[in-house]
């Protein structure tokens, strides 16, 4: 034990910051990725390979292990058997990997401007004793430019909506100039018109090179936007075009019995059950 | 006597000079690592903190017989010691950090005291332990206590942004591959070392209100974390300054003098931030 | 083991523990007592002298007070009851020195008799807040207790300590009043050695600065002035104010002061902040107790040690 928190701290404190990329390898490559808790297994057996440019919505029931993936390639988890690859290399060494998180795992009563954990994003880039320069102000600006939150630099976070708080992330991890981002749930709680001016970010984003993981939980939404999903409950149990993963049975093994199918004239409805909350996804 | 003389009487003297001196710079450092215990919520480890340090000074003055600098080098290295302790033990044991900290804590605190009452010839004064004793600061403590506060400060501003993203987001300081435990126990020693500076002016009791009363005052009054250090200084500093004035001409022990005043200081903060807000929305209300 | 088992397992425990520890509380007085030996219990270590000096052998003394101990900041510990227990007399210094004393007293079971050994010493009241040695009879900040630091308050003593062991034991009467005798002789001689000591000292320099207001019967009987202290109470536990430190500072530049004299047994902190301020030395002297082993065994010693000091200091 003694052993692991030697190796730990080695890792956490003198790893090289910069780690390089190799060009001919794919962005992001799991194979037989497996996580284990003690309250049992939450991963089992995950491979797959991303490619830049990709954009990826990830669904699943909770407790499907989303959060838990996007840890593992963050580098922040780490898997208990299987290999990540980032462009490469373990993840550990990249500064290039966004992990927007849940909002309810944030304490909006920190003292700061939206300015302020934009800039945040930047840190990787200044070493010790280092304030920020010009060139990080102008990339905070160019984030906060490309959500439409330039209003709202000098604002306390505080007084952001979920939307906003949102969009102040997604410019974080564009700050941080970022090749990859996990956006964790991003659209939990969101009116519809915060979703959609979301998901137009990330829709301009596919066009600037930024490869984006995106859990959530609405399957029709998920369709819609995103021309490859992945299905995941532990196991990844389909990644695709949505037509080729959101097929009955594989629906079926990911809900396990709670959702129900109702045959309609042209669609098939896809109901979710009420014991589980958020989960009335309505598909085809 | 008016007004003027009455704040010059006391600059006459060396050794308020010496105390002053003491009381602003033990405030400012205890003020602006005060400011990352309020936004934490880690004052109840602070406080644990301050009374672990007791049983280092004991030993201290156990081993070398009562001499103020090697009791002071003693109770620092418990301090350190006694924060990384309690940074380990509160990440991955099965009993919540508050229960280890509680436990840690009274338990210094009493093999403090019970070292204290084995030695027969106890010359030492437990009461100034306790409350401080800022009056008895001499030449030699006042240039430790500099020192130790500038190295205090510039460590804080050198890793300032480093301490923020951890404050603010562990996750991201993880994604951004600062190196967190180690910044965490940066930021535990950090505290210890405040509170080993601080102990002469204020004593192991009422430590944790230096940490925590002028940050939560500055709080108060502005959401800017660089301008709530700058704040907290200036009422930490003039809380030692106001504090030793009354203890000065009333005689007041020096370390709840100070306190009193920092709470007075947080009282009127409140007050003014309450009806500012009163206003806000009669303003709201009116538009 | 289940979690009930463990709670009752760990009560029982807690329960046996604590009738055992009622049990000895309760049990058998302290042992060793010699068929016919007063058993004497005094406070202070001078106390302790005088008693042995006039009891001889006839009587067993335990002092309460070990050497090195500041009576002021003295708190009794479980074995001070165990002493007390078994005691016929116990002999105090009173003036309100023993502050520990009425509680120990009402929570141990002693069943013998109290006296206080400096009845009849003219007591000498202290002005609260004032910085000298006060008259008697005048102001309100408490009595003076430190009468040990005239030898002829110590012959007062020895005449109550005599009678009083007259009176307990009237066997021994002749042993006890002829030690005493010799006693109050070797006293006188102190006495008279002292004021050749003090006559060295130029009148202008007899100002006494202390620790806090320990000197007053010295300084009363021998021609001294207490002009200071940098705690200005006859005790050592008070607090003083940065404005108190301020004209003591103020006064030992106007005196000229050559010395400030600090007990071994006190904490020097503000003491030496005084000497670091004013530039003027710290003279160590012997307060509140005797040593063993050391340098102050017997009164004498402690007497002759401390006026040396004094009059080289103020010479």
């Amino acid at each position: 034990m003694i052993k692991n928190w030697i190796d730990r701290f080695r890792r956490e404190t003198f790893t090289r910051r910069y780690a390089p990329h190799q060009l001919d390898a794919p962005l992001l490559a799991l194979e037989h990725v497996s996580v284990q808790y003690e309250t049992g297994s939450v991963l089992q057996d995950i491979s797959f390979v991303l490619a830049h440019g990709d954009s990826v919505a990830v669904v699943g029931p909770n407790g499907a292990g989303k959060t838990t993936l996007f840890k593992v390639i963050a580098g922040i988890l780490d898997p208990d058997r299987g290999l990540v690859q980032v462009s490469g290399h373990e993840p550990g060494g990249h500064t290039c990997i966004a992990y927007v998180p849940q909002r309810s795992q944030i304490d909006w009563g920190f003292p700061a401007t939206v300015a302020d954990v934009v800039m945040m994003g930047r840190v990787s880039k200044m070493g010790p004793f280092l304030w920020p320069q010009a060139k990080d102000r102008d990339a905070v600006h160019r984030a906060l430019d490309f959500v439409n939150l330039t209003a709202y630099a000098g604002r306390q976070i505080s007084e952001l909506s979920g939307g906003e708080q949102q969009r102040m992330f997604i410019a974080r991890a564009l700050a941080q100039e970022a090749e990859l981002m996990l956006l964790d749930e991003p659209l939990n709680g969101l009116d519809v018109p915060a979703q959609e001016k979301i998901l137009g970010i990330l829709d301009h984003l596919k066009g600037q090179q930024v490869t984006v993981m995106i859990s959530m939980h609405d399957l029709r939404l998920a369709a819609d936007q995103f021309n490859q999903v992945m299905l995941l409950n532990k196991k990844l149990l389909g990644y695709g075009r949505p037509d080729e993963v959101f097929t009955r049975q594989l629906l079926l093994q990911a809900y396990s019995g709670h959702l129900h199918f109702v045959e309609g004239e042209y669609d098939t409805l896809a109901v979710g059950d009420e014991c589980c909350e958020g989960e009335h996804n309505e598909y085809y | 006597m008016n007004i003027i003389e009455l704040l010059q009487a006391p600059l006459r003297y060396p050794f308020m000079i010496r105390g002053l001196s003491a009381a602003v710079l033990t405030g400012i450092v205890c003020a602006v690592v005060g400011v990352y215990v309020v936004v934490r919520g880690m004052a109840f480890l602070g406080d644990a903190l301050a009374h672990s340090i007791l049983p280092g000074v004991a030993v201290g003055y156990l081993v070398t017989g009562g001499a103020q600098e090697p009791m002071f080098w003693w109770g620092t290295g418990t301090a350190v010691l006694v924060s990384l302790i309690i940074g380990g033990v509160s990440k991955g044991a099965r009993i919540k950090q508050d229960t280890a900290i509680g436990i840690i804590f009274a338990g210094m605190f009493a093999l403090g005291i019970a070292i204290i009452s084995t030695v027969k010839s106890y010359t030492v004064d437990l009461t100034h332990f306790l409350f401080g004793d800022v009056l008895g600061v001499s030449g030699n403590q006042l240039i430790i206590i500099a020192v130790f506060s500038g190295l205090i400060l510039l460590l804080v501003a050198a890793f300032y942004k480093e301490f923020l993203v951890l404050t603010f987001d562990p996750t991201l300081a993880a994604t951004l591959r600062i190196p967190s435990r180690a910044f965490e126990s940066l930021q535990l020693v950090l505290i210890a070392l405040a509170i080993a500076v601080s102990f002469q002016a204020v004593g192991v009791a009422l430590m944790v209100a230096m940490l925590v009363t002028p940050a939560a005052a500055a709080y108060l009054l502005t959401k800017r974390l660089p301008v709530m250090m700058a704040l907290a200084a200036a009422i930490a500093s003039a809380s030692g300054v106001i504090g030793l004035y009354f203890s000065y001409y009333i005689n007041v022990a020096s370390g709840p003098a100070i306190v009193l005043t920092a709470t007075s200081l947080f009282l009127i903060a409140w007050g003014y931030a309450a009806i500012k807000k009163r206003f806000a929305l009669q303003g709201d209300k009116d538009s | 083991m289940t979690p009930k088992k463990l709670f009752t397992g760990l009560t029982g425990i807690i329960l046996l523990l604590g009738s055992l520890l009622t049990a000895c509380s309760v049990g058998p007085a302290a042992p060793g007592n010699q068929e016919g030996q007063l058993q004497i219990v005094a406070t202070t270590t001078f106390i302790g002298e005088v008693v042995e000096q006039v009891a001889g052998d006839a009587a067993q003394v335990t002092v309460l007070l070990e050497p090195g101990q500041n009576p002021h900041a003295y708190q009794p510990a479980p074995r001070d009851m165990v002493r007390i227990s078994g005691a016929d007399i116990l002999f105090s210094n009173g003036f309100g020195l023993e502050e520990f004393l009425g509680d120990l007293l009402s929570a141990s079971d002693f069943s013998g008799i109290v006296v206080e050994v400096s009845q009849g010493i003219g007591s000498l009241q202290i002005a609260s807040g004032s910085q000298a040695g006060g008259n008697p009879d005048q102001g309100s900040g408490g009595i003076d207790p430190h009468v040990w630091l005239d030898p002829n308050n110590l012959m007062v003593w020895t005449e109550n300590i005599a009678n009083t062991l007259a009176e307990n034991d009237p066997e021994n009467e002749q042993l006890y009043r002829d030690n005493a005798a010799r006693y109050r002789l070797e006293l006188e001689e102190l006495d008279s050695w002292i004021r050749s000591q003090v006559a060295a000292i130029p009148v202008e320099n007899r100002e006494l600065v202390t620790d806090h207001l320990s000197f007053g019967y010295f300084a009363d009987e021998y021609g001294f002035q207490q002009i200071g202290a940098v705690i200005p109470a006859v005790t050592t536990e008070a607090e003083t104010s940065g404005k108190e430190l301020a004209s003591l500072m103020d006064t030992i530049r106007k005196h000229d002061v050559k010395a400030v004299f600090v007990s071994v047994d006190i904490d020097p902190n503000l003491a030496e902040v005084v000497a670091e301020d004013t530039g003027v030395p710290l003279v160590a002297l012997y307060f509140g107790s005797l040593t063993e082993g050391g340098p102050v065994d017997t009164y004498q010693d402690f007497m002759r040690y401390d006026v040396k000091a004094i009059a080289s200091a103020l010479q």
